[in-house]
């Protein structure tokens, strides 16, 4: 296997665990802390995966995995932001009723394939480049997009009002609505919009990567998406890398399995994502750090505006 | 036509009035200080000028244009701008886009540099604010001008600032002054609310005084010297006979040796400051609040690690043997969430009589002690966050002096009380310094400190000023000592 078929087979590891990261970067920068994020995922991935088979068309199943993305996380949002239960107690009922009910809609997939394949995008000259052309423009077109998607959110973020109003958000929301901006109804959009792009990646593993659904398909990379959004400090960029770190651990391990000799023992591959994680969780704590990679000051408040 | 005009404006909470008929004028490009002292009235008739409370009575016009009265956003585009004490910045975000959020409405794009029109501005007043650093990055005095800035870029004519020098070193608040002077000479309005008289003196053109809710005096700076201006904010007042400990000096409790404090970001909070309290005395620690009062007690009881200096008071082992009531009676005196009986518990379980079991019987004698000391009406098992201020104190004093300490140490015990539960409380510690007890209180009221101390440490910017015995209790002196700038 040479170098560019790894970083190739990376970059596809990578596009699941980014969408679901981009998805909860808007979520918390919102601040709202959701641990639900495995379950969106799985019920991405099933309903993804149960709209193409019945209606045969890929584009078609993944708006629907979107759609169901957004809707479940507008539930959590009902829970969190209007009723103000605790986000941490809530996130972890949700994500595991996120699993139970993909398990119960799924349950007569489960084996099937899908008639259809997405086709890698061609594109004329670029995919002729040397290295670079199958590495990256060899791809499905959800690969590109999410590394697109990567750009977007960050000139978002830096370069727009509705982005600054949304960084504000998560640190301050009392500003915001002292400036008359409604905070709850913003704290909805980001909450849905994050459970579309979360349930995207649920769906990508699902339809396109795999294609195929089995119970609890997700392995945990929704939690893994969660540890790469706080190793990356709540920064895009950043997000991308972790994610293709993480894509680069598992394309590694795949292919250590696959020639049944490894140079690094796959399983301690696996626990690295969440060593990261703690590192980078030691490191915000020293003073000199914490203003510059402190998660949002409103992470995880239920905001209130009676009880400044 | 004055630029803001404020007619007879009266406002009450329950049954205490705020303000009482204020009126007073601001002319166009003037500096007005508004003084008193805490509780005169002033925060309240700033607020209703700004929209923030709802007046009973009056009126408050700009321009001669009667404002909405209770209507925030009313107050903000008649050109009313306040700046708060505690700053309303996004830490994370820079100056610049600390500034946009308030004005930059119905744009997509973000720039990240400031458009002609606020430069023009920086320019016009003359700020030195980095608007592209993090506002974590920036000093105390660089924030208050940045929010000085965003308050003038929303278009506000009229500035407010409430103690604008409370946070600031000498050679800050000459550059603010400066920002100030530019700001009226280019035909906008500033009031000052502030307690230190000898640096407003410098600014202001017109002098507001408030007293008990009611402007007494409302006039020209010009004229007038610091000992007018101190009697027209502590008025002439008879001094209450006072009803002082009565016991004879007892051995030494306390000692305070050259203790200095830095707060977080290293600025100074107490500085080298020495005493000793002995059996018999009550020691009031006075002066305006923020001037180091609140954390040198803390200090003492153990809340805060002094920089340099030792301080001596009973131990055993490592732990505190003496009384000591925080200021924050929720949270740091009380556990909110726990029973009565439990937050009675709280310190007196390591005594003997409870043993490893805690057993119940002694638990609900204790309880009933503690509560009866200063008769708390409230069941043993009810909810202590539930309880009113003045019950809440009551509970953490009766606790504190179960064990008869020999020492008390109290950080604004009457703070916030009604005026019966004060007085009850003032007697309690008056009766156990009478028995022979050294206590301490930290207090910002002249009148209680002059009745019952055997001895006033008049505290300004972190040093004590004053060490003042009854016979030299003076009304205007004490009151000069707290209202003095840092440089007198």
């Amino acid at each position: 296997m040479s170098i560019e078929l790894l970083l190739a087979a990376a970059l596809v590891s990578a596009t699941p665990i980014l969408y679901a990261a981009l998805g909860q970067l808007l979520i918390e920068k919102a601040g709202v802390l959701n641990l639900s994020i495995e379950g969106a995922m799985l019920v991405g991935a099933v309903s993804g995966f149960v709209v193409t088979s019945v209606s045969g068309s890929m584009v078609v199943g993944l708006i629907g995995a979107v759609l169901a993305g957004g809707a479940f996380n507008a539930a959590f949002a009902f829970c969190v932001v209007t009723l103000r239960l605790n986000q941490v107690v809530t996130g972890l009922a949700f994500s595991i009723l996120g699993g139970g009910l993909s398990a119960f809609i799924g349950q007569a997939f489960v084996g099937k394939a899908l008639a259809a394949q997405m086709p890698d995008l061609h594109i004329p000259l670029l995919a002729d480049l040397p290295f670079l052309g199958p590495v990256i423009f060899k791809q499905d077109p959800l690969v590109l997009l999410a590394f697109v998607l990567v750009g977007v959110m960050a000139l978002f973020l830096s370069r727009t009002r509705p982005g600054l109003l949304l960084r504000t958000l998560g640190e301050s929301p009392q500003t915001l609505d002292a400036l008359g901006i409604p905070v709850i109804g913003l704290r909805y959009l980001y909450s849905i919009l994050g459970g579309g792009l979360i349930a995207l990646g649920g769906a990508y593993l699902s339809v396109v990567d795999t294609p195929t659904w089995v119970e609890n398909m997700t392995a945990g990379r929704g939690w893994i998406a969660l540890a790469v959004v706080i190793f990356a400090s709540w920064r895009p960029g950043w997000v991308m890398v972790g994610s293709v770190l993480f894509g680069l651990v598992d394309a590694y391990r795949f292919r250590a399995q696959a020639s049944g000799q490894a140079f690094i023992d796959p399983h301690f591959l696996n626990m690295l994502p969440y060593v990261a994680t703690l590192v980078v969780l030691i490191a915000m704590s020293r003073p000199g750090l914490k203003a510059r990679l402190r998660p949002p000051a409103a992470l995880g408040l239920p905001y209130d505006r009676e009880r400044r | 036509m004055p630029l803001l005009a404020v007619e007879d404006v009266s406002k009450s909470f329950g049954d205490v009035h705020a303000n009482t008929d204020v009126s007073f004028l601001v002319p166009a490009g003037s500096v007005v200080a508004l003084l008193g002292e805490n509780g005169a009235g002033k925060s309240t008739i700033m607020n209703a000028v700004c929209g923030l409370y709802l007046p009973e009575k009056g009126r408050i016009r700009i321009d001669g244009a009667v404002v909405e009265a209770g209507s925030p956003a009313a107050a903000r585009a008649a050109g009313i701008g306040m700046v708060h004490q505690q700053f309303k910045l996004v830490e994370t975000l820079t100056a610049y886009e600390n500034i946009s959020l308030a004005t930059g409405h119905g744009r997509f794009l973000q720039p990240s540099a400031p458009d002609e029109k606020l430069r023009a501005l920086m320019a016009e007043v003359g700020f030195q604010v980095d608007l592209s650093a993090p506002v974590w990055s920036l000093s105390l005095a660089a924030r208050q001008q940045l929010e000085i800035l965003r308050v003038l870029a929303q278009g506000a004519r009229l500035l407010i600032l409430d103690e604008p020098t409370s946070v600031l070193s000498p050679v800050e608040t000459e550059q603010l002054f400066t920002i100030v002077r530019r700001i009226a000479a280019s035909g906008r309005s500033v009031i000052l609310i502030s307690h230190k008289l000898a640096e407003i003196r410098d600014v202001a053109d017109r002098i507001v005084v408030m007293r008990g809710g009611r402007v007494v005096f409302s006039g020209e700076n010009k004229g007038l010297s610091a000992d007018d201006i101190a009697e027209l904010i502590i008025g002439k007042r008879a001094l209450r006979a006072g009803v002082r400990p009565q016991a004879p000096r007892g051995t030494r409790q306390l000692s305070v040796h050259n203790v200095s404090i830095r707060g977080r970001d290293g600025a100074p909070l107490v500085q080298q400051v020495s005493f000793d309290v002995h059996g018999g005395e009550l020691v009031v620690v006075l002066g305006v609040t923020g001037n180091g009062q609140s954390e040198l007690l803390d200090a003492i009881g153990g809340l805060m690690a002094p920089s340099e200096g030792a301080i001596t008071a009973p131990r055993t082992g490592r732990r505190r043997a003496f009384a000591f009531i925080p200021a924050r009676h929720l949270g740091i005196g009380l556990a909110p969430g726990l029973s009565l009986e439990d937050n009675a518990l709280l310190g007196p379980h390591r005594s003997e009589r409870f043993g490893a079991w805690l057993p119940r019987k002694a638990v609900r004698a204790h309880a009933k002690a503690v509560l009866e000391t200063f008769q708390v009406k409230a069941r043993a098992q009810s909810a202590t966050r539930r309880l009113s201020g003045g019950n809440l104190q009551r509970v953490v004093l009766g606790r504190e002096l179960s064990s008869s300490p020999p020492l008390i140490v109290a950080s604004y015990p009457t703070r916030g009380l009604d005026i019966a539960s004060a007085a009850q409380i003032r007697e309690a510690l008056v009766a156990k310094a009478s028995a022979g007890a050294a206590v301490l209180m930290a207090s910002e009221e002249l009148d209680e400190s002059l009745e019952i101390a055997t001895r006033i440490l008049v505290m300004s910017s972190g040093r004590i000023v004053g060490d003042l015995t009854p016979d030299a209790f003076d009304m205007d002196v004490i009151g000069r000592m707290m209202t003095a700038a840092q440089e007198s």
